[in-house]
């Protein structure tokens, strides 16, 4: 039981990394330079949230994944 | 203000005459500072060790070029990178400790029983960090130039002969003290100069929307440089070749417990997300506003132009700061190369001859310094073409020693050389550009190479024994 949720933790951060990898690729933004938002283009805010949420997903992955 | 300057380095070598005292004069104490690097300690080398002359200098540079995009290829792929800390950096800092390791290539080396490999993998590393340890102190000239109306050259010389003081006075634990206070000094220092230059501008909104009515291109990714595969490009880039620059690799060996990896790795994108951005907007911000610049010293005039006196002089010396943190770092990753790695320590002793090794390359460094003077090539373009491509093309041998058992000795040593041949191939425009960066190109052959060659190895290896 244990090994399997262990198995099941290392998916799910394994889909995270992935889904992070994705997201950073925003296609639907590629050509666009307006709305701007504080004086940027929206990209740049979508950018620097996925940045704050690799941020989010290493404390999650050190809370929960990697053990000492 | 060159009061300030000499102020600022004369702290510098008190910190590293501390750090002497401090600490034992041992290989491990010189060399690892006894391992024992806590989560604030190593947070701040690693993070100044990694942010160089190009966060100050280039990256403003390549904004005012290509514009907003520049932050995303260096962001997304650097805020990532930490993933390695627990892919390689976990498993290094253990077998670390488990066998005294203390240089990248004495890991693969001896995990693999390879002492050819040990050699290859030490000669890639020095001849890929020795140009970019000269990129530094050619920054330095240029900085130490706008402060004092100095000759750049003179500054990088300066800067040299301090950086082989302190480096050789404390070692590993004087690197990682001053790191700290060059981090506190180049993060705030940034900070800072965004805020004044976006208040001189009128605001962030103001001084964006400018931009935007002048030089529309700056915003959108489209018919740019940044093509979707080159955005991905930099992203494996920076996660695969950042680990492999020896004076980030030995940091793993010096964390206490894994407890300051994990908090390292986990503030790293914290410190990315709005600390990249600032070169950025400074650098879009200038070429709305029609100014001009010689090479990489779009921030220096923007600094100049739109802040006051006492923030311009912090400026300058939290990029000062930038660019020693990286430059010391890298001078004692090398020096420790040589001394461990050739074990050429026995006739001073381990540490008195790195002391050696350590003049030695500072007069190098101050002989490439005046070559890079005068060929004036682009930090962008050397130091992506020539280090991150050579560096990267290790990664999955590295990876192969810590995680696969039938990674063969003699595939690595052939995926290495096949890899960097692709290097210098590339380099040369001896290949056809495949719409990626050639890093990545290389990346590819190298693990491809090392998996073929590694299963075939075995195989070979009897036909040769039974004929």
């Amino acid at each position: 039981m244990t090994e399997l949720s262990e198995k099941r933790k290392r998916m799910i951060f394994a889909g995270g990394l992935v889904l992070l990898v994705a997201l950073s690729m925003d296609f639907w933004n590629w050509t666009s330079a307006v709305p701007l938002v504080l004086g940027m283009p929206f990209w740049v805010i979508w950018n620097i949230l996925i940045v704050l949420a690799t941020g989010f997903y290493f404390l999650m992955f050190s809370l929960y994944l990697w053990r000492n | 203000m060159l009061v300030l300057v000499i102020v600022y380095l004369i702290v510098l070598l008190i910190l590293s005459l501390l750090a002497e005292k401090m600490g034992k004069r041992d290989s491990e104490g010189y060399f690892l500072a006894g391992r024992s690097f806590g989560p604030i300690l190593l947070f701040f080398t690693m993070a100044a060790t990694n942010f160089s002359a190009f966060f100050f200098l280039g990256f403003a540079d390549a904004a005012y070029t290509y514009g907003f995009g520049e932050y995303g290829v260096m962001a997304l792929g650097t805020a990532l990178m930490p993933i390695m800390f627990y892919v390689i950096g976990r498993k290094a800092w253990k077998l670390g400790k488990e066998k005294g390791y203390t240089t990248a290539p004495e890991l693969v080396g001896k995990e693999m029983k390879s002492r050819g490999l040990r050699i290859l993998v030490m000669s890639v590393m020095i001849v890929f960090t020795l140009p970019y340890l000269a990129v530094q102190a050619v920054g330095a000239g240029y900085i130490i130039s706008a402060l004092s109306g100095t000759d750049a050259f003179i500054g990088a010389v300066i800067v040299s002969i301090v950086i082989g003081l302190y480096v050789s006075m404390g070692g590993m634990r004087a690197s990682g003290w001053t790191d700290v206070l060059q981090g506190v000094l180049m993060f705030s220092a940034m900070l800072i100069a965004g805020i004044f230059i976006a208040g001189a501008l009128g605001g962030f909104s103001a001084a964006g929307e400018s931009t935007y009515r002048s030089n529309p291109e700056l915003f959108t990714r489209a018919g740019s440089f940044f093509t979707p595969s080159i955005w991905l490009s930099f992203m494996v880039l920076w996660i695969f070749a950042d680990p492999m620059f020896p004076q980030m690799f030995s940091r793993f060996y010096t964390a206490k417990s894994e407890k300051s990896l994990k908090w390292t790795m986990t503030l790293y994108p914290f410190l990315i997300a709005f600390l990249f951005l600032i070169p950025v907007l400074i650098g879009v911000w200038a070429k709305g506003l029609g100014i001009s610049a010689p090479k990489n010293q779009v921030m220096i005039v923007m600094v100049q132009n739109y802040t006051p006196p006492w923030v311009f002089y912090l400026v300058m010396l939290g990029a000062l700061s930038a660019l020693m943190s990286t430059a010391d770092s890298q001078l004692f990753a090398v020096s420790t190369m040589f001394v461990r790695d050739l074990n050429i320590g026995k006739r001073f002793g381990e540490v008195g001859t790195s002391v050696l090794v350590t003049w030695a390359i500072v007069a190098g460094t101050i002989a490439y310094s005046a070559y890079f003077f005068g060929s004036k090539a682009d930090i962008m373009g050397f130091l992506v073409k020539n280090a991150f491509s050579g560096l990267v093309v290790l990664a999955p041998v590295f990876l192969g020693a810590l995680y696969w058992k039938g990674t063969g000795r003699l595939s690595a040593i052939a995926s290495i050389l096949i890899g960097e041949s692709y290097v210098v191939l590339a380099g040369m425009k001896k290949v056809p550009n495949l719409g990626v960066l050639d890093g990545i190109v290389a990346l590819v052959i190298t693990a491809v190479s090392l998996i073929l060659l590694s299963l075939a190895e075995p195989r070979l290896t009897d036909v040769f024994e039974k004929s």
